[in-house]
């Protein structure tokens, strides 16, 4: 089995709510997104994707991947796509770094591995786990009422993870008005339900220390990606009595071995973009699990096809360390793919046909961009 | 002043010879640099360079160049390029990282705020008169015979710093490399052992503990973990290069203890602004450093040699120059070149260096 061509096509996956904002003005209408079918000479066909989160979430923008691709795509054409370490070794020899590149490859590896063996990539990543995996809903910054009452309707819905958005400068309150948030959002908590406090890396460990002194010793939330730095997260580390878990600063292997030699968290966001893959998003998620580090399971956004890799890598993490996966889709209103995985009460299952089990539409696709091979 | 247009150049760099780094697992023929002219509302142009090494050597290419320049050009428009820090603000707000791309765009400014000052770029980075810069040669990994024939080439050209390029799975092999390298050096000659991450720790406590050179270690290992624990157990200095992105990874080598030394390379840093803050910090702290750049024509070899000539001589050490590899030359005699082992900054207002338009084609993007 060999890869024979690889076509590159763009969609453009419109934000579901309108216009998404984070601080310094940065506003997100749409996100560039690039899917790729990977045909093996079988006739087997792989689907990938990778979306980043605009060009200014982090370092990583739509005409980056597709250039990349260009250097990548060549290199793995004639090579086995079930080799999914051979296939890295090949796109590491041919460009160095560039992981939500890497990814899309990556990705279309692991479905055509499955469809050829008949196996959802979830049976392939380790095993699935019988029970739904919970979805996380994402409580936007608003004022203590507002997202009290955003947690409720999702609770309603089934949501049992709730990500709650903070980091208020202080024109706006600052930390006195995100230990508000946090505590209206923790006041009608039921059993079961679990709590992210996110700063994406806004805070500063003087800002995170004093929001802490405003809540109840009682506070059971987990603090996530506090501050930009690895000199930040450290020193916040040593004086936080919170658990900790870290997104942007847990890029590739090294950054996580160095995460748990530094005790720098509690638990580990694994986006499969960021990390480069499936492939990395496993090795990554067995060293987590060796220290006993929680994980979530996410993606910078994207399509069905995005969602499809998220669950697969989530439904085959064992429970006890899976804090929750993000579904993407409810982030985007464009659809480009048929996938049968309803959300349920919060709960989600991978399906269990073979592969992603993802059916783009050709019509949403477009014509290829690019064809290599 | 106001930015008014960004014009995009692509152009191939044939290498004289292929160039191997880490032990032979990575071989270079051609590099692809992008040239950037960027055009002001008064009528001064500046000229920026990002060429990248290859697309193995850090994570950067040259179409990630093109492509991240798309991105960024329509956010500059109307922004004074002589407000160096504000730019790179902008830069970093409209796409984080790609420091490999913001290098063209940042180099090109500097270039218009020292025509406006009527200063060369020396001394608007401190500098008091254009220093002489030593330059350092390259020389690419081999038996320790083709190794030293190369060193002999380069000291008749004038280098008295070599770099010497070694590093593979072979432990017997880099030990006699080095050995036989250290013994052939002749009185005032200096040579660097840049191993480009191709060791394992273990790798590099074997052989550095096993060698009786006291030369600099460049980049042993892939990770500032790998090369921090290696500097522990080693008795040579050590040079940090590749694993050095933004100004966090220097706080943390510094504070960790992990090199005496660090090379400062504007195209990796993200143009002549990150890489002075690194350079202040560096001569802070005590560290001594090689400033050059990852690659290019002598464009941008020359904005690397101006902020190497503004740095305290304690604290610098030779720079190379990549133009000497290349087979074409798009600034035909302009700028920092070799001449017996030293290299002199331009003294004419701003960079000093202006491509040949016929040299180097027609635009593949022009931005307004």
């Amino acid at each position: 089995m060999k890869i024979a061509r690889i076509d590159v096509h763009r969609a453009e996956l419109a934000y579901a709510g309108g216009v998404y904002r984070l601080s310094g003005g940065r506003e997100y209408r749409s996100f560039d997104a690039t899917i790729i079918a990977i045909h093996c000479d079988d006739g087997t066909v792989g689907w990938g994707e990778s979306t980043p989160f605009g060009s200014t979430y982090i370092a990583a923008h739509g005409d980056g991947v597709r250039s990349a691709i260009g250097l990548l795509a060549p290199a793995v054409i004639g090579l086995d796509p079930r080799c999914h370490d051979r296939i890295q070794d090949a796109m590491d020899s041919a460009l160095t770094g560039h992981a939500a590149a890497k990814a899309a490859i990556d990705v279309a590896c692991w479905d055509a591995h499955g469809k050829a063996a008949e196996l959802p990539v979830c049976d392939l990543l380790g095993g699935r786990i019988a029970e739904p995996v919970p979805v996380i809903s994402s409580i936007g910054s608003d004022t203590p009422e507002a997202m009290r009452a955003s947690v409720a309707r999702h609770r309603k819905a089934g949501f049992r993870g709730h990500s709650v958005k903070i980091g208020a400068t202080e024109g706006e309150g600052g930390p006195a008005l995100d230990a508000e948030r946090i505590t209206a959002c923790l006041a009608d908590r039921r059993p079961g339900e679990w709590f992210l406090a996110d700063a994406n890396g806004g805070m500063t460990p003087e800002t995170v220390l004093r929001m802490l002194a405003h809540l109840p010793d009682s506070t059971d939330i987990v603090i996530e990606a506090p501050c930009e730095s690895w000199r930040e997260t450290l020193s916040l580390r040593a004086r936080c009595h919170l658990p900790i878990l870290l997104d942007e600063l847990i890029q590739n292997d090294a950054d996580l071995v160095h995460a748990i030699a530094t005790d720098a968290c509690d638990g580990v966001g694994l986006k499969i973009g960021k990390q480069g893959g499936l492939t990395a998003s496993q090795r990554q998620r067995a060293i987590a699990a060796a220290a006993g580090l929680v994980m979530s399971v996410q993606d910078t956004t994207g399509s069905e096809i995005a969602f499809a890799a998220i669950l697969h890598l989530a439904q085959s993490t064992p429970r006890h360390l899976l804090r929750c996966a993000l579904d993407s889709r409810s982030m985007v209103s464009t659809r480009i793919a048929a996938f049968d995985a309803p959300v349920i009460d919060g709960g989600v299952h991978a399906p269990a046909s073979a592969g992603l089990g993802v059916t783009p539409d050709p019509a949403a696709l477009g014509a290829p961009v690019a064809v290599f091979g | 002043m106001k930015i008014s247009r960004l014009s995009v150049w692509q152009i191939d760099l044939p290498l004289h010879t292929p160039y191997f780094l880490s032990g032979g697992q990575l071989r270079f023929d051609n590099l692809d640099s992008t040239i950037i002219r960027i055009d002001t509302d008064e009528g001064l142009s500046g000229w920026g360079e990002a060429c990248p090494w290859g697309h193995t050597y850090l994570p950067a290419h040259g179409p990630g160049v093109r492509a991240g320049l798309d991105v960024l050009a329509p956010h500059l428009m109307g922004l004074d390029p002589r407000g160096l820090d504000h730019i790179n603000a902008a830069m970093d707000t409209a796409l984080p990282g790609h420091p490999y791309v913001k290098s063209a765009i940042d180099i090109a400014c500097w270039d218009i705020f020292g025509q406006a000052a009527g200063m060369p770029l020396w001394q608007c980075l401190g500098g008091h008169e254009a220093t002489p810069v030593a330059v350092n040669s390259s020389i690419s990994t081999g038996t320790p015979d083709e190794m030293i024939q190369l060193i002999r080439t380069a000291s008749a050209a004038g280098y008295r710093t070599h770099s010497a390029k070694i590093g593979g799975t072979d432990i017997a092999a880099d030990i006699a490399r080095i050995d036989a390298i250290s013994e052939a050096l002749s009185e005032g000659e200096n040579v660097t052992f840049d191993i480009n991450r191709a060791w394992q720790p273990a790798t590099a406590v074997q052989v550095l503990n096993s060698v009786g050179s006291r030369d600099w270690i460049e980049q042993p290992c892939e990770t500032l973990d790998q090369c921090a624990h290696v500097a522990e157990r080693v008795p040579q200095p050590i040079m940090l290069d590749e694993s050095m992105h933004g100004f966090q990874d220097h706080l943390d080598a510094w504070r960790r203890g992990a090199c005496e030394g660090v090379k400062v390379k504007p195209n990796r840093l993200g143009g002549l602004t990150r890489a002075r803050q690194v350079r202040d910090f560096g001569v802070a702290v005590g560290w001594q450093m090689h400033i050059e750049d990852v690659g290019g024509t002598a464009l941008a070899d020359t904005a690397a040699i101006h902020l190497a000539a503004s740095t305290p001589d304690a604290n610098r050490l030779a720079s190379w120059l990549c133009h000497y590899h290349l087979s074409v030359d798009p600034v035909p005699g302009q700028g920092a070149r070799n001449s017996n082992g030293f290299a002199v900054p331009p003294s004419g207002p701003g960079l000093g260096v202006v491509p040949d338009e016929t040299a180097i084609g027609t635009p593949i993007a022009i931005h307004e």
